[in-house]
């Protein structure tokens, strides 16, 4: 409510004729300034009603015309000053027609006379003539191009969103300052090409290598879980009833996709990490030879190797050194002698011989390491079929990686002493050093003569074997009793000898050539032998001389097997073949049987039993040869 | 880096594996052979899991590393492995 004074107050009210629609701050762009400017007069004009209307002026340009041309018959213009009107009353052209009348008359003559005064030609001589040109078909073309794909693509940008990607951009720049920082303190693992080379995301990717090996196998394990768990936990329970024969319980398989079209040539585990063994593929073929591979599997791992290494030449022989498990004695099918250090990155050996450094001529069949010589140097032997053993020391290894290595030319046994018409030397097959007298070893021959030899004795035999009618493929001495050892052969034939004498203790026949032979780690009795007939035979002397315990067929039709060892601690026995492929298999408790102590007696330590078993073992057979 | 690339894809073809992932410490994914939005709710939800854990065995023990991590699901088993800058992840169905 307003107050009195208030209410007395007076209030000026102007009224002006300004139209109050109109825009009061109209602005316009102004070319020349290239600016909004301001509009200063506004137009006040209101319009309230408008409507067009018909009507023309006579005398007009338009309605002249209208009047000639659209005057309809029976309709006259009445002449009226200022304004033309048109009526429907028929009215009569006085003066000007000369028919008078009819009704029609006037109609017609009027129309005559439109017509007359439309077009005023030459009535006397008018023609006209009119012609008309073909118009020249018309033809569409038209192309059309195939529009550019097009993605519609919406977005859209507030404040946030351009916050959040100048956060993002600073967060990749500090990272990638982060990883450049960290690459150069490791520099001396990369390239300095390949730092430049690759991208940022990518080149520490090699770091991860670790963890990715760990995932693989993991998931590997996971996958084969159960074979996993036979192999550490399943004992075959039915052993007890089988009276004395043993099972091989298959386990996981070894395979490498580019090296299939070869043969296991070589099989030797890993003292130090009793999960990775070493394979050498090659081949038997002698007609055929495809490169070799030198591969590292470990248990963990079954589905890819560990290591991988290429090879020009077929692989033979390998021996992995038993206390430096990172040092790998290669011989090949060339000849060539190599080694091969895990540690390093190449793919190469780290020595090699050459003809210049007295390789051998023939396949090298067997290399064994032996104990370091006076100056600590490595050593290691090769026999082949060129009827050499040779002895190669490695020199200037360790910090310089020089090619050559260093050999001594040690024993030469060729039997050309007794034939002289002909050189005949024997060709070595196989070769085993004596695991206590470091000099003594043996040599298998592609004759089927053994020879005991020593690395004093250069020029004679200690004693020579008439071992078999074939090559004796493997020549092995027993882990614990220092006199036997075992030969076998492709005549079939598995023997048993005391070096002391001349005749094998034990002969077995397996029906089938044999592959290799080896002795078990664990017990001084027993040991594997392969034949091509896909079986694996486990003997123990110590529960029956003459047969196996078991005998058992392995692998698929038409593969053969080539090779076989024990693992150094687990009770599982790798066998290669000839598809490259690796089986493992667990032996059951009946073929790991260790010798039993009666109640009350003292447990003698291991290698002593085993010593003392055979000894028995030893005794038995020779009281009825001495009668 | 092309070894590694070469295990992640023997990985995938080994029966089961659901998929691998590779990531960063920052939690930024370097190779995943899943679609990217799982991608980044497996990296994104890992990571603190493995930070725990990490921690975890710090605490127990300082002398012990931490060498991989397994949870098992009803559905599928999640292994995860992790370095000093990077952790990888790789998602299998158990053999039945």
């Amino acid at each position: 409510h307003l107050k009195s004074a208030e209410l007395k107050e007076e209030i000026t009210r102007v009224l002006n004729a300004n139209n109050p629609h109109a825009p009061k701050n109209l602005v316009r762009y102004s070319f020349k300034e290239r600016v909004y400017k301001p509009v200063t007069a506004v137009d006040h004009l209101a319009v309230h009603f408008a409507l067009e209307g018909n009507l023309l002026h006579k005398e007009s340009d338009e309605a002249r015309r209208l009047t000639i041309f659209q005057l309809p018959p029976g309709m006259s213009a009445i002449k009226n000053p200022g304004v033309l009107i048109w009526t429907t009353t028929p009215v009569e052209d006085g003066g000007e027609s000369e028919e008078t009348g009819d009704e029609d008359k006037p109609r017609s003559a009027s129309s005559k006379r439109r017509k007359r005064e439309a077009k005023i030609t030459n009535q006397f001589n008018f023609s006209e003539r009119a012609g008309q040109t073909r118009n020249n078909p018309s033809r569409e073309r038209s192309c059309q191009t195939e529009p550019p794909p097009r993605i519609t693509f919406s977005d859209s940008a507030n404040q946030w969103e351009i916050y959040d990607a100048y956060l993002e951009k600073l967060q990749t720049q500090d990272s990638i300052e982060k990883k450049k920082k960290s690459t150069v303190e490791k520099k001396e693992d990369f390239d300095v090409k390949k730092k430049s080379l690759l991208d940022s995301g990518s080149e520490d990717v090699t770091q991860v290598a670790e963890v990715a090996k760990i995932i693989e196998r993991i998931v590997i394990q996971n996958t084969m879980d159960d074979i996993a768990q036979d192999f550490k936990y399943f004992e075959d329970a039915s052993d007890e009833f089988r009276d004395q024969e043993g099972t091989l319980l298959p386990l996981w398989t070894f395979q490498y996709e580019k090296a299939r079209h070869l043969s296991v040539t070589a099989l030797c585990w890993n003292n130090k990490y009793q999960d990775l063994f070493a394979v050498g593929l090659g081949s038997y073929d002698f007609g055929k030879q495809a490169g070799g591979m030198l591969l590292f599997f470990s248990l963990k791992n079954s589905a890819f190797p560990e290591h991988i290494y290429p090879t020009a030449s077929g692989i033979l022989c390998l021996d992995i050194h038993p206390q430096l498990s990172y040092l790998v004695a290669v011989g090949f099918y060339d000849g060539c002698v190599a080694v091969y250090n895990l540690k390093e990155q190449t793919r190469d050996p780290v020595y090699k011989s050459t003809a210049s450094t007295g390789k051998h001529t023939d396949p090298v069949w067997q290399v064994r390491w032996q104990n370091d010589d006076m100056d600590n140097n490595h050593m290691f032997c090769s026999v082949s079929s060129d009827g050499r053993v040779v002895t190669w020391t490695l020199v200037k290894n360790e910090l310089m990686s020089s090619d050559i290595i260093r050999l001594s030319v040690k024993g030469a046994p060729s039997d050309g002493s007794e034939d002289s018409q002909m050189t005949a030397v024997s060709h070595g097959t196989s070769l085993d050093f004596h695991k206590q007298i470091d000099y003594l070893f043996l040599v298998g021959t592609e004759e089927g003569k053994i020879y005991k030899c020593s690395k004093t004795y250069s020029s004679q035999f200690l004693e020579t074997y008439d071992a078999h009618r074939m090559p004796v493929d493997t020549v092995k001495w027993n882990h614990f009793h220092p006199r036997i050892f075992i030969s076998c052969s492709s005549d079939w034939n598995v023997k048993i000898w005391d070096h002391t004498i001349k005749t094998p203790m034990f002969t077995f026949d397996l029906g089938s050539p044999v592959g290799d032979v080896c002795w078990a780690p664990y017990s001084s009795t027993i040991f594997a032998a392969v034949t091509i007939d896909r079986k694996v035979h486990v003997f123990d002397l110590s529960i029956n001389k003459f047969e196996g315990i078991c005998h058992q067929i392995v692998v698929a039709k038409k593969i053969r097997l080539t090779h076989i060892e024990f693992n150094p601690i687990h009770p599982i026995i790798i066998v290669g073949d000839d598809r490259a492929t690796v089986t493992s298999l667990k032996l059951s408790p009946n073929l790991r049987k260790k010798p039993k102590s009666k109640k009350g007696q003292e447990l003698p330590k291991g290698s002593e039993a085993e010593v003392l078993k055979m000894d028995r073992l030893l005794a038995l057979l020779r009281e009825p040869e001495l009668d | 880096m092309a070894e590694v690339d070469e295990i992640v894809k023997r990985l995938q073809a080994q029966k089961g594996v659901e998929g691998v992932i590779i990531a960063n410490s920052e939690g930024i994914a370097i190779r995943s052979t899943l679609e990217d939005q799982h991608t980044v709710q497996y990296v994104a939800l890992i990571q603190p899991l493995l930070v725990k854990a990490k921690k975890m065995l710090q605490e127990m023990d300082p002398s012990d590393d931490f060498t991989y991590l397994r949870v098992r699901t009803e559905k599928n088993e999640i292994i995860i492995t992790a370095d000093k800058e990077y952790f990888m992840v790789a998602i299998q169905k158990p053999a039945p």
